[in-house]
């Protein structure tokens, strides 16, 4: 029997119980590598899959739980051989009567960019258990115990382009329905979901009670069908031993059959007897036949979920169209630039962020992998990824963790024989522009005809209806006045005939009109009316997302009003305790500066007032017009030394410092700015390069070193952190550096500076090499090669004045 | 697994990290101590794990008991003398917290900073509370023990290599989501793997001092004349 005839036929399939429980009772030492038994005691798991399999169980699990290329990187055996050997193992227990899942944990080092684990990587290390696991004769697999999305998807992905294997997932959750890097139950169901496994569910962690809840909830949102492998309760911390009895536990998952849960099986603490009163419980249930269907369209991220079931905002600024700072910092990697951006919007009230870094001039693949990377590590908002270019769209697909919208497809043939095969592949939703070969039609009818084809087209490759969102397109009103009430026709007809989602860019409504605000935040009211599901506009405008949040008030969305008054009531409440304080200090400062606006920014910089300080510097600029360099050379730098030295002398304290360079970056970005209205580029003194080494990941300080860089006016090239050898050079090279900057804090990746400055040298790299960090000495920098060693980040800015000037 | 709650944070601890020794914080600094104690608060999610194992001295080495690790080097021999058992302890404040703190660096690096040293302060509270409770619920039973203080890895001649092996003992991927990878960095960042003796003995006091940690000759604290209070 295969595993698709077991799916139709049987009411319930039997997994079997724990592997780890079973080698511990049978005197295996904590510590060591279980799968390493394949082959040193095979008889040993033969015998514990025999007793599963005589238990009833149809499919048993694998002893390959942790065999792969990092766990075992110590061992003296092979993937490919501990794996073989599993899969044979079972294999010859099971011959006709049940099925052999080769049974793959997660890889044990946390994924980018809170870990330093590559997606690829990981990637990588399933591919290798995968191949070796259906050449061996495996007749599925089932990824468990996984508690990162993302890890997950690498592994689902690896499973779909390399075997055949049908794959079924469980995660581990905590009473708190989150696995521990936060991962929702709704986003883990409808992602894997998209990326068609054949059935998903939970084990471990906590017992068939605790579960119930989780897999109820998992239910609410998926229609595959479900896996329940729990533990026999709750371990005791002292003894190990687990609280329920085989009866209870038999009595309490089968409950769960009324939920949907068609695979019943044991994790820790379970044994054959489990398994076989589960197998009597089982037998005693009435299992409905009908399949459940759950059909909501959802975007997530791997902890945040937004059902588009009511209005939701889409923020546009991650895009460089039409700006200037946007597009240098794509020039110049500066994505804190464009995570800050990020930020802003969130803050703002975006639902969902649109992600375009399109530009002539980068590498716009490479952009879009590292921009989405470093989001999904500082914010769970959902994600749209603005594209047309296939192998931009792919890239981003898959490192993407959740289940993103994908912007865009249209009407020609060509797009859509490109874009939806991904979207499918995926399990993204897909927006679809009412435009094609000829255009944007003029009417509705004609754009109401396309989105009708898209749906067609859409569902032909087997995406469901729920994920095809249409954008009707916005005309600029000034220029063709009459195509807005097509728009809102077309809108309309799409939501109430064919009962999809849409999305609309607003902005665009005002284009060449004076008041543009206004005439945006009444279409936006329009279209909302005519059943929009989906604005893409700028949230930090507040009229917009006023009259986004009034809309939601008065059609019921925000029941009670509550994130109304939460989102007006809550501004006057903020500005009551903490602001009062502040703001006594700021006038109590302000007032002691007297009337010089000199004074008043130097007084706003000692003091760490950033606001104050943006605001004295374009009083400078704009009312006294002073020159930018002046106020640069003769106010902001002298300001600098001044806290530098007190830092030095112990007077002020590391936050303090830090604090007035914010300040002095806030001053930086008026003349910047006030430099780019006049086109005069702000002038860099020279270029720094800054990395943490290979391997590590502790970069405060070197954010910190950054900063004050910048301060001092030099264009620091930032690399991140955990950074290739490679990439140093490459950086330092391509930007002529002047000076290099390495920071390391743990005593395993100092070799990794080592290693740097040896390829730095090796390719004839001029640039001076300044390293710092904790457990750096100035003796251990001079023996690995460095030109200067920095104590502190204050220390850095001197070595970078003596070297650059 | 085990979870605790955390209700305040040790403001004095914090400024020492931040190098201000025995100064009090300056009212800028203290406000962001304030606000960034109260986003910690909210977001970590604080959980440990802990285990129990009999020491089974062979020549030098401290060998735990049942499983495959060996503690090595003199300063854990010392540490230990006189102990029959040992806990193995790890406490993490959850990846939650690492994101925090990079998302707070975008916005304002200063609060960053001090948000970076509040949750080291936050995660040696969460091992404070975690001993503590390991302490009362081992006393119910063997009201004649004593306990050392938590000696981490890498501190004294302890390799750092070591945690690799203790993580794993610990099951402490499973049961509280702390991984290590190749450099033995630990993920969560804000987490903290340690060994605590037990002992049928009072525990002679063996301070915790500079004299057997290797970070002497590049410690920031001995370098202003003070201690960092491990």
């Amino acid at each position: 029997m295969d595993f698709n005839t077991l799916l139709k036929e049987k009411n319930y399939i039997l997994l079997d119980g724990a592997m780890g429980t079973m080698l511990q009772k049978r005197g295996l030492k904590l510590g060591g590598i279980p799968e390493e038994l394949n082959i040193t005691a095979p008889d040993i798991i033969e015998e514990i899959h025999r007793l599963y399999m005589e238990a009833g169980s149809d499919i048993i699990y694998t002893n390959t739980f942790g065999a792969n290329g990092y766990k075992l990187s110590h061992s003296q055996y092979s993937v490919k051989e501990i794996i073989k050997a599993g899969v044979s193992i079972a294999k010859r227990v099971c011959k006709h009567t049940c099925l052999a899942a080769l049974d793959i944990g997660p890889i044990g080092q946390l994924l980018e960019p809170a870990g330093t684990l590559s997606f690829e990587r990981a990637y990588e290390y399933y591919k290798e258990m995968l191949l070796a696991g259906e050449e061996a004769g495996a007749d599925l697999v089932v990824f468990e115990t996984q508690t990162d999305l993302l890890e997950l998807k690498a592994a689902v992905l690896a499973a779909k382009e390399n075997t055949k294997l049908p794959i079924l997932c469980t995660m581990t959750f905590e009473e708190n329905q989150r696995t521990f890097t936060g991962v929702s139950v709704s986003a883990m169901a409808k992602t894997l979901e998209g990326l068609g496994v054949s059935a998903i569910g939970v084990n471990c962690s906590l017992g068939p009670v605790e579960l119930y809840d989780v897999v109820k909830e998992m239910a609410e949102w998926t229609s595959l069908p479900l896996i329940l492998k729990a533990n026999a309760g709750l371990p005791d911390p002292v003894t190990n031993e687990y609280n329920i009895s085989a009866d209870e536990f038999a009595i309490e998952s089968a409950k769960s059959a009324e939920l949907g849960v068609k695979f019943f099986g044991g994790c820790c603490g379970t044994d054959e007897v489990f398994v076989k009163k589960l197998a009597q419980v089982l037998n005693t249930v009435d299992f409905h036949t009908e399949p459940r269907e759950r059909k909501r369209t959802v975007v997530c991220s791997a902890s945040c979920t937004v059902e588009l079931n009511e209005p939701r905002v889409i923020g546009e600024r991650i895009n460089p169209t039409g700006k200037k700072k946007f597009k240098e910092a794509l020039l110049n990697q500066d994505i804190d630039y464009i995570l800050g951006q990020a930020v802003e919007q969130i803050d703002a009230g975006a639902d969902i962020l649109d992600v375009n870094v399109g530009l002539p001039g980068i590498d716009e693949k490479e952009m879009m992998v590292t921009v989405l990377k470093e989001l999904q590590g500082i914010t769970d908002v959902p994600l749209q990824i603005d594209s047309t270019i296939p192998e931009v769209v792919e890239a981003a697909l898959r490192i993407y963790n959740g289940k993103p919208i994908l912007n865009s497809v249209n009407g020609e043939e060509k797009s859509l024989n490109t874009i939806l095969p991904l979207a499918k592949k995926y399990g993204a939703c897909i927006i679809g522009l009412t435009l094609d070969e000829n255009g944007i039609p003029d009417t509705a009818e004609g754009r109401f005809k396309i989105a009708e084809k898209i749906l067609q087209r859409a569902l032909e490759y087997g995406i469901p209806k729920e994920d095809v969102i249409i954008d009707c397109l916005t005309l600029t009103a000034s220029a063709e006045q009459d195509g807005v009430k097509e728009t809102l026709k077309a809108l309309s007809r799409v939501t109430k005939e064919l009962e999809l989602k849409t999305v609309l860019g607003v902005s665009n409504i005002s284009f060449g009109l004076p008041n543009r605000e206004l005439i945006n935040h009444t279409f936006l009211t329009m279209a909302l009316e005519n059943g929009l599901t989906l604005p893409i506009m700028n949230p930090n405008i507040a009229s917009m997302m006023g009259a986004f949040r009034a809309f939601k008030l008065l059609a019921g969305y925000d029941r009670d009003s509550r994130d109304f008054v939460a989102s007006y009531a809550g501004v006057v409440m903020k500005t009551s305790t903490v602001s009062k304080e502040q703001d006594s200090k700021k006038s109590s400062v302000m007032e002691t500066a007297g009337n010089n606006t000199e004074e008043k920014l130097k007084a706003a910089l000692e003091n760490g007032l950033k606001s104050e300080g943006a605001k004295y510097t374009s009083v400078l600029i704009e009312e006294e017009k002073v020159d930018s360099m002046e106020i640069i050379n003769y106010i902001l730098i002298p300001a600098l030394d001044k806290i530098g030295a007190d830092f030095e002398k112990g007077k002020i304290f590391l936050p303090q410092l830090i604090l007035s360079a914010g300040v002095a970056t806030a001053c930086f970005d008026v003349i910047k700015d006030k430099m780019r209205r006049d086109n005069s580029a702000p002038a860099s003194k020279g270029n720094i390069v800054l990395a943490t080494v290979k391997g590590d990941i502790h970069d405060i300080g070197k954010n910190i070193v950054k900063v004050l860089l910048e301060n001092y006016g030099y264009h620091v090239i930032d690399l991140g952190k955990d950074v290739d050898y490679q990439k140093v050079v490459d950086a330092a090279i391509s930007y002529k550096a002047e000076l290099v900057g390495l920071s390391a804090l743990m005593t395993t990746t100092l070799v990794s500076m080592e290693e740097t400055i040896k390829l730095l040298k090796k390719n004839h790299v001029s640039a001076k090499i300044v390293v710092g960090g904790a457990v750096l000495t100035p003796e251990y920098a001079e023996q690995i090669g460095a030109d200067f060693y920095a104590k502190d980040a204050r220390e850095t800015v001197e070595i970078a004045k003596k070297v650059i000037g | 697994m085990n979870r605790i709650t955390l209700t305040e944070l040790n403001y004095m601890e914090c400024a020492r990290y931040l190098g201000y020794g025995k100064n009090a914080p300056d009212e800028m600094t203290e406000r962001l101590m304030r606000e960034c104690e109260s986003e910690l608060l909210d977001c970590a999610v604080p959980r440990f794990v802990y285990k129990i194992f009999d020491i089974d001295r062979q020549n030098d080495k401290i060998k735990l008991a049942k499983t495959e690790l060996c503690l090595t080097g003199s300063s854990i021999k010392e540490h230990l003398t006189d102990c029959d058992k040992l806990i193995l302890l790890c406490g993490t404040l959850s990846d939650k917290v690492d994101r925090l703190i990079r998302k707070t660096e975008l916005s304002d690096m200063a609060k960053a900073l001090v948000m970076d040293a509040m949750a080291v302060v936050a995660v040696e509270q969460v091992c404070d509370k975690a001993e503590e409770r390991i302490r009362d619920e081992y006393l119910l039973n063997d009201t004649h023990a004593y306990f050392t203080w938590r000696f981490g890895f890498g501190y004294g001649d302890l390799p750092l290599e070591e945690e690799r092996m203790a993580l794993r003992l610990l099951d402490a991927d499973k049961r509280i989501g702390v991984h290590i990878n190749d450099s033995l960095i630990m993920f969560p960042r804000k987490t903290v793997a340690c060994v605590i003796g037990i002992s049928r003995e009072e525990i002679k006091s063996r301070k915790k001092s500079c004299v057997s940690c290797n970070m002497r000759d590049k410690c920031k604290f001995r370098l202003r004349g003070e201690r960092c209070g491990f």
